[in-house]
């Protein structure tokens, strides 16, 4: 595999080095090494069940809650291991945000689903900066104009593709470094995945963005940086353009042509 | 593929197929006209007996030698007291119980174990509870004998692990994305199970609680055990004052000979039933107004 030092001069924002993680005895993740830059969407590709949704959950240690999930090696944000006992998960998962492959708004109003998480932060302290963080946020997520007069309807009134908006809104709220997207498209048609792409666009830049996804027409279109990940291992990281033109590795070359996956 | 004879073969099966149909929902029917009849036939000869005797006089006045004084609200305030300290003592340590066991407790042997002592305990006959009651409270206070206090507490014994196993049910039945969702914004354990977890179970927790409520209410077993079946001819001034309750005074009425007191035995049960069926409206209100809140 390619060392990522060599890649980009850029300080990483999240680094990963000799990652295993376990579910009981099977080790889902067998000793990944990767840097993630602020600058760049980087997009994990790879067959079903090649690990890159559990290798995603290690950044913000949502493998915590499942029960006999065990992370090995060393994740470090901004060069403080987060695996260490001095890190707060719960500050941890402010400065870490996370999409989810469904939807998942909360069965509560439009409003309170982006302004839960400034309000367990303590971010604001009074309605009026609520309701400019949670403004602020809807727009950013691209949502604002069409709820701006509902903002009092269930989240879940909302369609599928909304609540994905919602979702990254709600990240995006409590204003975190690193937003990790699990498929966030997977359960929405393709008007509403063609939103979300630009939006992870739009997003690119302001926080490191990380994707996992299986449609390589969307790491090729939203990404600048892909990992390829095949049996818990990363076969291939590198830049987007150079994966999907010039792999290295023959396994990456047949993926991307289809020839398995 | 779409063969005549393929077509021959469906149609030849289709009116067995009707036929089962029509017999089942023939069943079904039957099935749901006979509890309807049982529970019709209850009704009519209960309100048929009692209806005459259902006066303002027997709402207020309380046990009395004489039928034709005797009255319920004695032992309708007693119940209402009674249900009052169930409902605070089973309620809660119900409900953190069962979030404990659903949402914090490790998985292991202790836990299984403590999981099974509770759905055994659910299934124990009330009467043994009763004699729980008797051994431990009335140990402990002795003057309290026949006091709501006591009588709720035991009754409260009972009722806990029925809340604590549909609590765990309608816990269970929270999708974990929203677990997921309140966590990865960095909600801690505590705040995700109480923004989040606890107002969606709470429609199947509020559920589970009245049919363990309507179970307290009708028992009469541990409640004799205790004493609460004393001749008390004012209602109760206290949780630790001498009372009876609506099931026990029913079961001591029924028991007399005087005929007068067939008619305060059914009007009784009028009143014992249409507390039943307020504690239910209540329970379907709150369930409705915690499932349309969003």
């Amino acid at each position: 595999m390619t060392n990522p030092h060599e890649l980009d001069p850029v300080t990483p924002r999240l680094a990963a080095r000799d990652v295993s993680v376990f579910y009981g005895d099977k080790r889902a993740i067998d000793n990944v090494s990767i840097d993630i830059a602020d600058e760049y969407v980087t997009a994990f590709i790879g067959p079903s069940g090649c690990g890159k949704s559990t290798f995603l959950r290690s950044f913000n240690r949502m493998n915590d809650t499942i029960s006999g999930a065990r992370v090995e090696g060393s994740i470090a944000l901004d060069g403080k291991d987060i695996y260490t006992s001095g890190m707060d998960v719960v500050q941890l998962r402010a400065r870490v945000g996370m999409v989810f492959q469904k939807p998942n708004p909360f069965p509560k109003t439009i409003y309170e689903n982006v302004a839960y998480g400034p309000r367990i932060h303590g971010l604001s302290s009074n309605k009026a900066e609520l309701d400019e963080v949670v403004e602020r946020s809807l727009q950013r997520a691209g949502l604002w104009d069409e709820v701006k007069d509902r903002l009092s309807d269930s989240g879940t009134a909302l369609s599928g593709g909304q609540q994905q908006r919602l979702c990254i809104a709600r990240a995006i709220a409590v204003d975190p470094e690193v937003i990790l997207m699990d498929e966030p498209c997977s359960a929405l048609d393709p008007i509403a995945t063609a939103k979300i792409e630009e939006l992870i666009s739009e997003l690119r830049g302001k926080y490191a963005i990380v994707i996992v996804t299986h449609s390589m027409q969307q790491a090729a279109r939203v990404s600048q940086r892909t990992a390829f990940f095949h049996l818990g291992k990363i076969v291939e990281y590198g830049k987007t353009s150079e994966i999907f033109t010039n792999p290295r590795e023959e396994r990456t070359k047949d993926y991307i042509t289809g020839r398995y996956g | 593929m779409n063969s005549p004879s393929h077509q021959q073969r469906i149609v030849a099966h289709l009116a067995s197929r009707h036929a089962a149909e029509r017999r089942f929902r023939a069943l079904g029917f039957f099935s749901v006209a006979l509890s309807a009849l049982v529970l019709g036939f209850l009704l009519f000869t209960i309100l048929r007996d009692g209806l005459p005797g259902l006066d303002w006089g027997f709402l207020t006045a309380s046990d009395a030698t004489d039928p034709a004084k005797a009255g319920i609200w004695g032992a309708l305030k007693g119940s209402m007291m009674t249900m009052a300290v169930t409902l605070a003592l089973a309620f809660p340590v119900g409900v953190f119980a069962a979030v404990y066991l659903e949402e914090f407790a490790p998985k292991n042997r202790w836990t299984e174990l403590i999981e099974v002592s509770i759905n055994n305990l659910a299934a124990v006959p009330s009467i043994i509870f009763g004699l729980l009651g008797l051994a431990v409270f009335l140990a402990l206070f002795p003057n309290w004998r026949s006091a709501p206090l006591i009588g709720g507490m035991t009754l409260a014994l009972m009722t806990m692990p029925v809340i604590v196993i549909s609590g765990r049910n309608a816990i269970k039945a929270v999708p974990p994305s929203i677990r997921d969702a309140a966590l990865a914004i960095g909600a801690s354990p505590v705040q995700t199970v109480f923004h989040h977890v606890l107002p969606l179970a709470l429609p199947g927790i509020l559920t589970g609680t009245i049919i363990g409520m309507a179970r307290a209410l009708g028992e009469t077993a541990p409640l004799l055990m205790i004493g609460m079946k004393a001749f008390v001819a004012t209602p109760p001034e206290g949780f630790t004052s001498p009372s009876s309750v609506l099931p026990v005074q029913i079961f001591l009425w029924s028991d007399e000979i005087d005929r007068g007191f067939v008619e305060r035995t059914s009007a009784a049960i009028i009143v014992l039933l249409a507390f039943l069926l307020a504690m239910n409206g209540l329970a379907i209100y709150l369930r409705n107004r915690f499932e349309n809140r969003w």
